[in-house]
């Protein structure tokens, strides 16, 4: 039997240059004190606020990007999922010696993410569901630290413009915040959007932007349980927690047709939705399915769809039709009408540990990377295409933005919060 | 007849072992290709799939005295192969399907209450995927139902084998090494052409329907190309042996770690010169991981782009092991496997736990829809 070089001329390994950064905005060029990590070889202290999936693996991540890091204290609402996440992330032979995480600072209670930033770390990594970061991301950004933040950054309007701020105070102040779009630090998706900017297709027409997926899990019920901490549990089926399946999910294809935009907004938007497969009680209010006609002011319209259902067709991508061809962003693929086809060969590194790897260095150089005006307009986007469908009205964007409708209970405990009820377009647009 | 395949055919009357009765002809058919073995005759023949419309090709391939030259030491030694069939193509997207929607199909049971897991019956039980989080690393190719199925990984293959072993009665699993050579060898050896194989240059870095290519002389689709298939093997060094089975079982280089294993048979993403049946593809499960961004990684799918010219096809022994050995074909190798799994399915929801059995079709039709 002969031997085979591991994939020695697959794809995944043809050179072709990336440009590296060329994308992430550096909105601070001077940063204050807090930027105090600047070409210091310092161990930086990283804590973790939510311990899911999500959670733990961008805590490998973190540590993996950064050679010189520690996880040092996690925080979850729920101390059997604070002890979990951190066994997982333990599981990690690659990084478990760098992992020193004592009882005293593994912390749970809807307050645990003060205790977690409070214990002198370097660097946050917020991964709770949606509804809790503009409080947890406003409070890190207080006590000076960098942040690494999951998408989306909201439920509501409210909470995105709170991030607003927060994102300039951090600018102010030197901190990175990087965001959990991690699409922007794929490479393979940089060089595609590179050469659609550059012309390669023309001036855009049309986006058709698609995340159409299956189901996702659920956690079930459990006797004892109040109704707050079943639906905490079970949180991508709350609009409170998590901003309906087009933000928690499809915010990835309306980022990218944001990206095409120039990170512009649109004027108006025209959605439709609903609920056709997950009617159960048990998935909560969240529609499984959206159709949003994004308008702006010049250039293309978009073309969106998400949907959340078994057994039927899948596709996530956005198709950009132009004056002069057609391209797929995920498929790395550019067509122009006169020419030949253009597919990304370059390398394909995680795009999960790519964003950290730039995170890390931007701290160290004391460039400090602020995603703070694309991760809040395309959460907004995401709202404004939420808000049309429930309503079933025609929304414009000033409207959406200054919807002062702040989503979920004003107090957290255990307590039997209420059912919410599913939106019905045109008669109860209720959110 | 050699004393070696006198002694294969004396370990075939060994007690314990289950002689496959699909397949096989008591005369000698009048046309078509069959193996003969101890005055019977094993033939091609289709399988549907229970509880669904979808159905596959075995094909019969000889046992016999192979020789056998170890990958790292270069050494030759012979080794005996019992007969057995093997999948005409690559396992589909139609058939895989199946055993997907499991997912779903257990969670309708949970909520209902019926055919629970206890560790009493846990023998009997398997695993079933995750639900796909985002389809892009998985349906590159499209989502054709005569498409290959990909991206899985060994320990979700063998999962399937069991779920289609439970449903029917027959014993599926992966091919060892050996087998899934000599069955591509067919004899002669075929050299990759641009009329047997898919591959880098003719496939357009898609997967391809199943059976398209000219078969080799044994029936068998696919086996050069397309996608490169999983077998039970680790690769690299270790004994090339099963001391502990019953007779008629392959020679297995047994892993004893998560990777790398086996892959074998080219892939649409691989040159014509890696097509080769004697080519060993090392697995490379943290880099296939990449792009999971949840942790523990999934231990029933790869997501990554590099990952989707993952396959595999069956094997069904005429002789096959009781059945409490079966389980050592099916069932995670090594620890850490079944941990994960464990940990997503209890911890997350994702993915879950179930029974399988000749009713499983009945119990969907009345509880999984």
């Amino acid at each position: 039997m002969a031997e085979q070089t591991q994939n020695s001329t697959r794809r995944g390994f043809l050179q072709q240059s990336a440009a590296v950064g060329s994308t992430v905005a550096v909105l601070s060029a001077s940063p204050l004190a807090y930027g105090a990590h600047t070409g210091v070889d310092e161990t930086l202290r990283v804590g973790l606020v939510g311990c899911g999936g999500r959670g733990r693996g961008a805590a490998i991540d973190a540590l993996s990007a950064d050679k010189n890091t520690k996880l040092v204290a996690v925080g979850d609402a729920f101390a059997d999922r604070a002890a979990s996440g951190l066994a997982a992330i333990e599981f990690d032979e690659s990084v478990a010696d760098r992992v020193t995480v004592d009882a005293d600072h593994t912390f749970s209670g809807f307050d645990a993410f003060k205790k977690v930033i409070d214990a002198d770390v370097d660097v946050i990594l917020l991964a709770t569901p949606p509804h809790f970061r503009p409080e947890h991301l406003a409070y890190a950004v207080e006590k000076g630290k960098h942040v690494f933040v999951e998408k989306p950054i909201s439920v509501d309007m409210p909470g995105a413009e709170s991030v607003a701020s927060t994102c300039e105070i951090a600018a102010q102040k030197g901190l990175s915040i990087v965001s959990g779009l991690c699409w922007r630090y794929d490479l393979g998706v940089r060089e595609t959007m590179r050469r659609i900017q550059e012309g390669a297709i023309g001036d855009l027409i049309a986006i058709e932007s698609n995340y159409n997926s299956g189901t996702l899990w659920h956690r079930g019920d459990k006797p004892g349980w109040s109704r707050m901490e079943y639906q905490l549990r079970n949180w991508l089926y709350y609009t409170w927690l998590s901003g309906d399946i087009i933000a928690e999910q499809a915010i990835h294809s309306l980022d990218k047709t944001a990206w095409l935009m120039g990170d512009a907004s649109p004027v108006k938007a025209m959605a439709m939705g609903g609920r056709q497969q997950r009617t159960d009680a048990k998935y909560g209010n969240v529609y499984d399915h959206f159709t949003v006609f994004y308008e702006y002011e010049a250039g293309p319209s978009v073309f969106f769809t998400c949907r959340q259902q078994d057994g039927c067709t899948t596709r996530v991508d956005e198709t950009v039709h132009g004056t002069k061809g057609k391209a797929e962003i995920l498929a790395h693929r550019v067509q122009p009408n006169n020419g030949s086809e253009w597919r990304y060969d370059g390398q394909k590194p995680s795009m999960y540990l790519n964003e950290h790897i730039e995170f890390f260095k931007s701290i160290r150089d004391g460039q400090p990377i602020n995603n703070g005006h694309y991760m809040v307009n395309s959460t907004r986007i995401a709202h404004m295409g939420r808000m049309a469908a429930y309503g079933g009205k025609t929304l414009g964007w000033d409207e959406a933005v200054s919807s002062v409708e702040r989503l979920g209970p004003e107090k957290y405990g255990w307590t039997d919060l209420p059912e919410p009820p599913v939106a019905v377009p045109g008669v109860e647009a209720t959110a | 007849m050699t004393a070696r395949t006198a002694l294969l055919l004396a370990t075939l009357t060994l007690p314990g072992v289950a002689w496959a009765e699909l397949g096989v002809s008591r005369v000698k058919p009048s046309e078509g290709r069959y193996v003969e073995v101890a005055g019977v005759y094993l033939v091609p023949h289709e399988v549907t799939i229970p509880g669904a419309e979808v159905t596959f090709r075995m094909e019969p391939i000889p046992g016999g005295q192979v020789m056998v030259t170890d990958p790292e030491t270069g050494e030759v030694s012979e080794v005996i192969l019992a007969p057995y069939w093997i999948g005409r193509t690559e396992v589909t997207w139609a058939e895989y399907w199946q055993y997907m929607n499991l997912c779903a199909v257990f969670e309708r049971f949970d909520d209902a209450g019926v055919r629970q897991v206890t560790s009493k019956n846990r023998v009997d039980a398997i695993t079933a995927p995750s639900k796909l989080y985002d389809t892009t690393f998985t349906y590159d190719s499209g989502e054709e139902p005569d498409l290959p199925a990909v991206s899985m990984t060994q320990y979700a293959a063998k999962q399937y084998t069991k779920w289609l072993s439970l449903l029917t009665g027959e014993f599926y699993r992966l091919p060892s090494e050996v087998e899934w050579e000599w069955a591509a060898r067919a004899g002669e050896s075929p050299t990759p052409t641009e009329a047997n194989t898919w591959h880098e240059d003719n496939a357009d870095y898609l997967t391809h329907p199943v059976g398209e290519k000219e078969p080799n002389a044994w029936g068998l689709c696919d086996t050069l190309g397309n996608v490169s298939e999983w077998v039970l093997d680790a690769h690299g060094a270790g004994p090339l042996a099963d001391p502990d089975g019953p007779g008629g079982e392959p020679p297995v280089r047994w892993p004893t770690k998560l990777f790398p294993r086996v892959l074998k048979g080219g892939s649409a993403y691989l040159p014509i010169d890696e097509s080769g049946v004697a080519v060993r593809r090392p697995s490379d499960d943290e880099t296939w991981r990449e792009y999971d961004p949840n942790v523990p990684k999934s231990p029933w799918w790869f997501a990554h782009d590099d990952a989707q010219d993952i396959g595999f096809r069956l094997v069904r022994p005429y002789a096959a092991p009781s059945r409490d050995r079966r389980n050592a074909y099916w069932d995670a190798d090594v620890a850490r496997i079944q941990k994960v799994a464990d940990f997503r399915i209890d911890e997350e929801g994702r993915g879950e736990r179930g029974l399988v059995d000749p009713d499983l079709p009945t119990a969907i039709q009345q509880h999984g829809r």
